[in-house]
């Protein structure tokens, strides 16, 4: 650490005596380095003083006191966004933003009549057409809006949404009790906790169905109405409506799993794609299919032990690896000069030295080797190309999270490199050899040594893959973080991990 | 369906009318010099100087208190801390302010009232809360410098506003909770799914991050003299 990390440490009793005694002798020496505690406390005071009076963000202090219950939900909205927007702070707006009203939790093929920036997530009070597609809105007090097009929508505040069209789906938790949906002649008071509401806008009739818990009605009419029950509201005139079809009204689970599933065909276009293992049952469950069909494709796999669960959303299937002997086996047959081999992957717990992704059966030249170590540090490489240069350069694979790996061989360019969410995590030069790329048989989540004198550790994964794909060819920066993006879990969900919070082991 | 008894006022215009709002209300508190004289313990004798001289010391105080807390900062970790000990500077500054030849040194002054009584908390209260302190030397010598760079102190504080505003919303959000009043790195640490010290390291970056910024801005205005 350096003097000022050090100093840092100190200020927040992150630090042993020996440590602070060596630091106090720095301080006396050093001028500079007390100037620099000096201008470190100088920004921690600021920071207090900002805290209670941001001037920043919360430009109407009238609203402030109302808006501290539910910081916690939209800093960590915030908090996770800030991972997946484009870094660059010079272009950051430095006009003073106003508070958050809703932002964007998650879409399935939305479009809007009015084009949004790319990337955009706050919504702020105003209209919207959503001309297709649905999105998934979260207010500041907690409240979600699912909304499918086509429909439009007004935003008033955090508890009053007009539609004009469209079918939606509200969740209410108890903080934003009272978040009202206004059609014309009749208001839709949710004081907890789901309702649905289609409404037609040709006859202006909507239609109304409590999931769970109570939504008050106001128009000409007033009335209460329960869970399970269903209304239909004319001219502010209320009649009781059975035989809603719930099914109409979309749920915030399905949109990801949506998202995804749209993607297939595009996904099934990518260039040099030999390998996509959407992980789906099939009839024959301990099948693991590829869905890439074709002369130069893979063959589909075989899973052993491992079991079906849920991926990264309701409906998504997963594998589960969590013993020792779990594996699914493919084939990638032929040489290769570059390989790409992408995972989406939750890892439960690095219980071993190393900790399976897909690794070649045995220790042949030309086999691949694709995994993490005991920190979340991925490592891999081809066997029988030494690396004269290789180090870690990024964040490694946090546990309980998905995270998106890849590994990118490329014996022309002599380079291996690992992402982590888009980002390069390890970065090696490949050396001078005449081995190509020869995988064969793989085991996904686990590593069969083939050795005859001795057994080596396990290298067991413990966690979920719920994607896997492979192509012939070294994908760019870019095309991993443009597919990072499209297999997110939500909108929510950050491409930054936790730092290493211990010494870099060596290699 | 029964008809329900209860107010609704469809008329969103209504909302907005409260905007009286009593967590502002401390602001319009007007300090009195008779005031000093409550402050709990403290043998103060209240001299009643010329009005002028009241408002004149009020003027100061509010537009170097900013600058001479930083100052404090320096070795008094805990706001509620700062708090206890800028009280205590602003209480011996008034005793003294006749003492005061040249208005224009005022911040200097404070700092180097600052700094007895930073040593005097240090002393009292420091220790007890299991604190790795710095020798009184040190101490000195860092509030002493502190005062000598109290002109600049004022002009960083406000480039620090500037900088926040360059950081990322989201890294703002998270500044902005880990320095509320009450908040503790574990609380926060639960709240967003992360280890405490993946938290404080995250904290550190952003601190060092705002630091370089300032300084950054300051020599890009001409230096720091």
């Amino acid at each position: 650490m350096t003097d000022l990390e050090w100093l840092d440490a100190w200020r927040h009793g992150q630090i042993s005596e020996a440590d602070f005694a060596r630091l106090q002798a720095r301080l006396r020496e050093d001028a500079g380095l007390r100037a620099q505690l000096r201008a470190l406390a100088e920004v921690e005071e600021g920071l207090t003083a900002w805290a209670m009076h941001p001037t920043i963000e919360h430009p109407k202090p009238a609203r402030h006191l109302r808006w501290l219950p539910w910081a916690i939900a939209a800093a960590a909205c915030l908090l996770a966004l800030a991972g997946w927007w484009p870094k660059r702070p010079n272009e950051m707006p430095e006009v003073a933003q106003a508070a958050v009203t809703a932002l964007l939790v998650d879409e399935a093929g939305a479009e809007f009549a009015e084009a949004r920036a790319a990337g955009e997530v706050r919504f702020d009070p105003g209209r919207y057409a959503l001309r297709a597609g649905t999105v998934h809105l979260r207010f500041v007090n907690g409240a979600d809006l699912v909304v499918q097009g086509p429909a439009e929508f007004e935003i008033h505040d955090e508890l009053r949404t007009r539609l004009a069209s469209g079918t939606v789906r509200a969740i209410v938790p108890p903080a934003a009790r009272g978040f009202t949906v206004e059609t014309p002649g009749m208001a839709y008071e949710d004081v907890g906790t789901e309702f649905g509401l289609i409404l037609n806008p040709a006859t202006g009739e909507s239609a109304m169905h409590v999931f769970d818990g109570q939504v008050n009605l106001h128009g000409k009419e007033l009335g209460s109405v329960f869970g399970g029950e269903s209304v239909r509201c004319r001219d502010g005139q209320i009649e009781a409506a059975p035989g809603l079809d719930l099914a109409a009204f979309p749920s915030p689970d399905s949109i990801g799993y949506l998202r995804w599933a749209s993607q297939r065909k595009e996904m099934l276009s990518h260039p040099g794609l030999i390998a996509w293992f959407p992980f789906e049952r099939q009839g024959n469950a301990s099948m693991l299919g590829n869905a890439v069909r074709g002369a130069n494709a893979v063959p589909d796999g075989r899973i052993a032990g491992a079991r079906w669960a849920t991926g990264r959303w309701p409906g998504k299937e997963a594998l589960w690896f969590d013993r020792e002997s779990d594996f699914a086996e493919i084939e990638i047959p032929g040489d290769y000069t570059e390989l790409s081999v992408a995972v989406w992957i939750k890892v439960d717990r690095f219980d071993r030295q190393m900790n399976a992704i897909l690794n070649s059966n045995g220790s042949e030249p030309g086999d691949v080797h694709f995994q993490m170590n005991r920190f979340g540090l991925p490592r891999g490489g081809l066997l029988g190309v030494d690396r004269p240069e290789a180090g870690w350069v990024g964040d490694p694979v946090p546990e309980g999270k998905w995270a998106y790996v890849v590994s990118v061989l490329s014996l022309p360019h002599r380079r291996h490199v690992i992402y982590v969410n888009g980002s390069p995590v390890l970065e090696a030069k490949l050396g001078g050899s005449d081995v190509l790329i020869r995988p064969g048989y793989c085991r996904l989540g686990n590593w069969l040594s083939e050795a005859l004198d001795q057994a080596p550790a396990s290298r067991a994964l413990n966690g979920m893959i719920d994607e896997l794909a492979i192509w012939n060819r070294a994908l760019s920066p870019q095309e991993i973080s443009d597919l990072t993006e499209r297999g997110r879990p939500s909108l929510l969900w950050s491409r930054e991990n936790p730092p290493l919070n211990v010494p870099l082991p060596k290699l | 369906m029964t008809g329900i008894d209860f107010d609704f006022d469809p008329d969103p215009e209504h909302e907005h009318e409260h905007e009286h709002d009593p967590e502002h209300e401390h602001e319009k508190i007007v300090i009195r010099a008779s005031d000093f004289g409550r402050f709990g313990g403290l043998d103060v004798k209240v001299i009643e100087p010329p009005d002028d001289a009241h408002a004149r010391f009020l003027a100061l105080l509010l537009r170097h208190e900013p600058m001479i807390r930083a100052s404090i900062r320096a070795v008094v970790f805990r706001p509620e801390d700062v708090d206890d000990v800028m009280q205590a500077v602003s209480i011996v500054a008034w005793r003294k302010f006749d003492q005061l030849t040249d208005e224009r040194g005022f911040g200097r002054w404070a700092c180097m009232i600052a700094r007895y009584e930073v040593l005097k908390f240090q002393r009292e209260r420091a220790r007890e809360q299991n604190r790795l302190v710095l020798d009184e030397a040190l101490v000195s010598l860092i509030l002493e410098e502190a005062a000598e760079e109290s002109s600049v102190r004022g002009r960083r504080l406000a480039l620090l506003e500037h900088c926040l505003q360059r950081l990322p919303e989201g890294r703002r959000a998270l500044v902005m909770q880990a320095y509320t009043p009450g908040s503790t790195m574990r609380a926060l640490a639960e709240r967003l799914g992360q280890t405490e010290d993946g938290l404080y390291q995250l904290l550190r970056r952003i601190r060092l991050a705002l630091k370089d910024c300032v300084e950054g801005r300051l020599s890009e205005e001409g230096g720091a003299t």
